[in-house]
């Protein structure tokens, strides 16, 4: 009934504190360029080794400082650069080994694996068609350039020429089209991809090469949200040779066209990236056009917070993926740190409309006027993450409805009335209100690990206390990871709130989580299991419409269905992938897709 | 506590032997009972993935479709029999047993390899680090027996405090001291990677502290008690110096409970290892265990179960024969 982490990003895990030990930058200045001089002495390309220079020290900020987006603010900036400026470091060199320190180790390390947590990995050797650039564009990558025909039904691409997987075999429309069939063919479990499915599984119809470089896809009706769709990290084209094999043979052994290619998977470790020599299909919005920087990448898997925070500290490591809440400051005053958030929903509530109480959509409007979203936010994740009350939408799209919060803010009062009105009138020796001699119970069932960890967790105790104060008993059930899948308590109706996210990049997330089906079958993204005709006529005009103006209207009529009036969803804060970066690294980027670093334009100095 | 064991065990053993038994007769009933013990945990980690998991095939159809899908009876049948669910309980123990026999352990739902690979390739850093820490742990232990037991000064007090506060730290906690102090704070061992003898040094330090204070407790009350005895008396009487005596007569009185308790400690460093791995960030067993239990992938952890049995198995076969070289009365 719920998004799987595997098909969603998972970006957030933070849990424990962790030591702020300053006055130790010689130290670590030495230990990096100890490491550095490690990774050149053993590379190949000796010739740039030591050209780096010492500008680590200028202070020239590479990357400017963005406003922090705050709550009600319009649509944010993707790609935030916070904390400590950037040091420009002069001029990239070539050459030595970046060690990135990230946190979980993905089942299988190809394109097909479309848990997130495979995607940050796989972005470094696959590609997608189109490139996702900020406000919702996308430019060219391995499509040079496309065009739409048949009334939107059919996509018209120019492949790249003279391009080249990693194991020699060509480009071409014929292979990118073996990727689409290979995608959405459940019966071959080894490629099937479930991410493409709920993109684009019920609008597909064909993917033909009309000749070596031009690729037709044709949809069953027109979609406009096809190209957001390729943009994403699920949707890696990769060699068809090596879509032949087996799933046992495609899991660690990955073969795209990116700027690096998997020389080794240290099972338990890391995964040792190479450049490639021969790339040469960099996207439109690559920062400088040529080869990687970097001769290797140590993918290292860090699962543990303290250690990870340890291994940038000390230099082992150059690049930390996910500063937990408790380290948001002082990662801050001491390193460049990137944010990005995430486009489709933010992290929010599901409230149960087709049983239990909240089947009365006063209920569920009263648990989202009780609920204090920006005190809670700031309490829970201590000014990490943005509250964004708008449930339906990400601030990061562009058609977001930035209304949306003040109407749903904080109002006991309003929140009391509805309940009246209701009828649960009554009140226990708790204070908890009753009807009929019933106690107002919801349960809220979360994933310990799985879709909420401890700051989560603190996050919905803060709920519960704010839902007493109007007389609602919040009961926190928490699952075991290994019995999520299978606990009877996460399905209807034995649950009344529950906490879900869907990472996407545009308004596309409303047709992968509210359309009634996806492939012919009940669409289970949408937990409540309720669906409302109003939202579903919307969507159906908003995959079709490329008038901007009538995308955002229909947008912010399906968030104000979604929110204000059915009340399905309560939104939390922003879903964010962060990143801090050691002085000695420098031109990293995150992607305007799932906020992925971007590799291929980073260097380290000396 | 171990000393107890240790007279069990050596009543139970050396009556049995006395009986005329050779040592390979003995020698092939412990390893019988050893497949007793594997069989016993082949058998209770298959009844728990078949009685708690009902609904094996759509767990793998959630995890291969990304939702809590409602599968069609097709679907169900076609993953059924594809993994053999379909057949009755007894011909699925049969068949599983008879796979075992064969050293099939099956294949990971999620990772797509043989589950024997998977555990091949992570088993031996694991066992490093076990081995590694119960070597520290004893000559850490017998270091501090032989200079201060029975001695009642302050150095022997100190001595017995500091075991006593090793035997209860939390390994996660030490692990991660030791890691911010000697790897962050002073940079004398690597937080990621390095050679691979001084990156053990951290973790094997961290497993070793509790378990040498156990050991030295349990080797603690046994070499006080033998220095009591009259032939250490008789020892001193023909001019062997202390440390002589310590060494070359009680502390062999004080091995066997250390001994048993090996056994014992080999078990609780290799679960003890899921923690550490993850705090050095090593390779090894534990997080093969930790993900493949919260995936729910039955054949990964059926097999890190049988694993770790076969390791408590033979560590304590092997403690076992060791008591026969140690207190050669057990051999007769």
């Amino acid at each position: 009934m719920n998004q799987n982490p595997r098909t969603q990003s998972r970006p957030q895990k933070q849990k424990l504190g962790r030591r702020r030990l300053q006055g130790l930058a010689l130290l670590t200045a030495l230990a990096i360029a100890l490491l550095a001089l490690a990774g050149c002495g053993s590379s190949s390309n000796s010739d740039t080794s030591g050209a780096g220079n010492s500008a680590g020290v200028s202070n020239s900020a590479r990357a400017s400082i963005t406003s922090e987006a705050l709550q009600g603010v319009t649509p944010t900036t993707n790609d935030q650069s916070l904390g400590v400026a950037a040091a420009s470091g002069g001029t990239p060199t070539g050459g030595g080994t970046l060690t990135v320190a990230w946190e979980q180790e993905p089942p299988c390390i190809d394109g097909n694996t479309v848990w997130v947590q495979a995607g940050y990995l796989s972005q470094q050797y696959l590609e997608e068609l189109v490139s996702a650039a900020p406000n919702g564009t996308s430019v060219p990558w391995l499509a040079t350039s496309w065009s739409t025909s048949n009334g939107g039904k059919t996509y018209t691409f120019q492949i790249r020429h003279n391009v080249k997987f990693t194991d020699g075999t060509p480009l071409t429309a014929q292979a990118v089209a073996t990727n689409f069939y290979d995608w959405l063919n459940p019966k071959n479990t080894a490629t099937y991809n479930s991410y493409v499915a709920a993109y684009i599984g019920d609008v597909f119809q064909s993917a033909k090469a009309l000749s070596t470089y031009t690729l037709q896809v044709n949809l069953k009706r027109p979609y406009v949200y096809l190209i957001d769709g390729l943009s994403q990290y699920a949707f890696g084209i990769q060699s068809p040779k090596q879509l032949a094999q087996p799933a046992t043979v495609q899991c660690g052994h990955p073969v795209g066209t990116g700027a690096f290619k998997v020389a080794q998977w240290n099972h338990g470790q890391d995964v040792v990236l190479v450049r490639n020599p021969n790339w040469n299909s960099w996207p439109a919005n690559e920062r400088h056009k040529g080869l990687a920087y970097l001769d290797k990448v140590i993918w290292r898997f860090v699962p543990d917070n303290t250690t990870r925070w340890s291994a940038l500290q000390s230099g082992a490591a150059q690049l930390l993926y996910d500063i937990p809440a408790v380290d948001w400051l002082p990662a801050k005053s001491q390193y460049e740190v990137l944010r990005h958030t995430t486009g489709g929903t933010p992290f929010r509530f599901f409230l149960a409309a087709n049983w239990g109480p909240l089947k009365d959509v006063r209920l569920r409007q009263a648990v989202i006027y009780a609920f204090n979203d920006k005190a809670a936010v700031q309490a829970a994740y201590q000014g990490e993450r943005i509250p964004n009350e708008d449930g339906a939408l990400s601030p990061a799209n562009v058609t977001y409805d930035a209304s949306i919060n003040a109407a749903l803010a904080y109002n006991p009062a309003k929140a009391n009335s509805l309940l009246n009105q209701a009828g649960w009138t009554g009140r226990n020796s708790q204070g908890y209100r009753t009807k009929d001699g019933k106690e107002l119970t919801l349960r809220l069932v979360y994933g310990t690990d799985e879709n909420a960890d401890g700051d989560d967790v603190q996050l919905f105790q803060i709920l519960q206390a704010e839902e007493k104060q109007v007389g609602i008993n919040v009961v926190l059930v928490p699952v075991a990871p290994s019995q999520f899948w299978t606990s009877k308590q996460t399905v209807g109706p034995n649950w009344d709130i529950q906490p879900w996210y869907w990472v996407g990049r545009s308004a596309e997330t409303f047709h992968v989580v509210w359309n009634p089906q996806i492939e012919g079958a009940p669409n289970t993204f949408n937990a409540t299991g309720y669906f409302d005709p109003r939202v579903t006529a919307d969507i159906t005009k908003l995959d079709q419409t490329t008038n901007v103006a009538e995308q955002t209207t229909l947008s912010h009529q399906i968030q104000q269905t979604l929110t204000e009036k059915d009340a399905l969803v309560l939104g939390i804060a922003g879903m964010q992938v962060t990143l801090a970066v050691s002085p000695k690294l420098h031109g990293v980027w995150q992607s305007d897709d799932v906020g992925e670093p971007v590799l291929s334009d980073a260097w380290l100095s000396n | 506590m171990s000393a107890i064991a240790a007279d069990q065990v050596a009543v139970a053993a050396a009556p049995s032997r006395r009986r005329g038994r050779t040592f390979a007769q003995w020698f092939a009933t412990r390893v019988i009972s050893g497949i007793g013990v594997l069989w016993a945990a082949a058998t209770i980690a298959f009844l728990l993935q078949t009685l708690t998991q009902s609904g094996r095939a759509k767990h793998i159809i959630d995890q291969l479709t990304g939702t809590q899908a409602n599968p069609t009876k097709a679907e169900v049948a076609k993953i059924n029999s594809q993994y053999g669910f379909d057949g009755s309980i007894w011909h699925q123990y049969i068949d599983y047993v008879g796979n075992l026999v064969h050293g099939n352990l099956g294949v990971s739902y999620y990772q797509h390899q043989a589950v024997t690979r998977i555990i091949g390739q992570q088993i031996g850093a694991t066992l490093v680090l076990t081995f590694t820490a119960l070597l520290l742990a004893w000559i850490f232990a017998v270091v501090l027996t032989v200079l201060a037991a029975g001695r009642h000064n302050i150095w022997s007090a100190i001595a017995n405090f500091l075991q006593m506060l090793a035997a209860s730290l939390p390994s996660y906690w030490v692990g991660t001291i030791l890691l911010v102090v000697f790897a962050v704070q002073l940079h004398i061992f690597p937080v990621l990677g390095g050679n691979p003898v001084v990156a053990l040094v951290l973790p094997a330090l961290t497993m070793a502290l509790p378990v040498s204070g156990f050991l030295g407790q349990v080797m603690q009350d046994e070499f006080s008690s033998a220095l009591e005895q009259p032939f250490v008396t008789t020892s001193r009487a023909r001019g062997i110096t202390d440390f002589g005596v310590r060494v070359v007569h009680v502390l062999r009185h004080a091995t066997l409970p250390g001994l048993t308790l090996s056994g014992w400690a080999v078990g609780y460093l290799f679960s003890n290892a899921v923690l550490v791995e993850q705090v050095f960030d090593r390779p090894g067993i534990g997080s093969v265990l930790t993900t493949s239990a919260s995936n729910g992938d039955v054949p990964l952890v059926t097999g890190v179960v049988l694993a770790s049995a076969a390791i408590y198995v033979i560590a304590n076969l092997v403690v076992d024969v060791l008591y026969g070289l140690v207190d050669p009365r057990l051999r007769t």
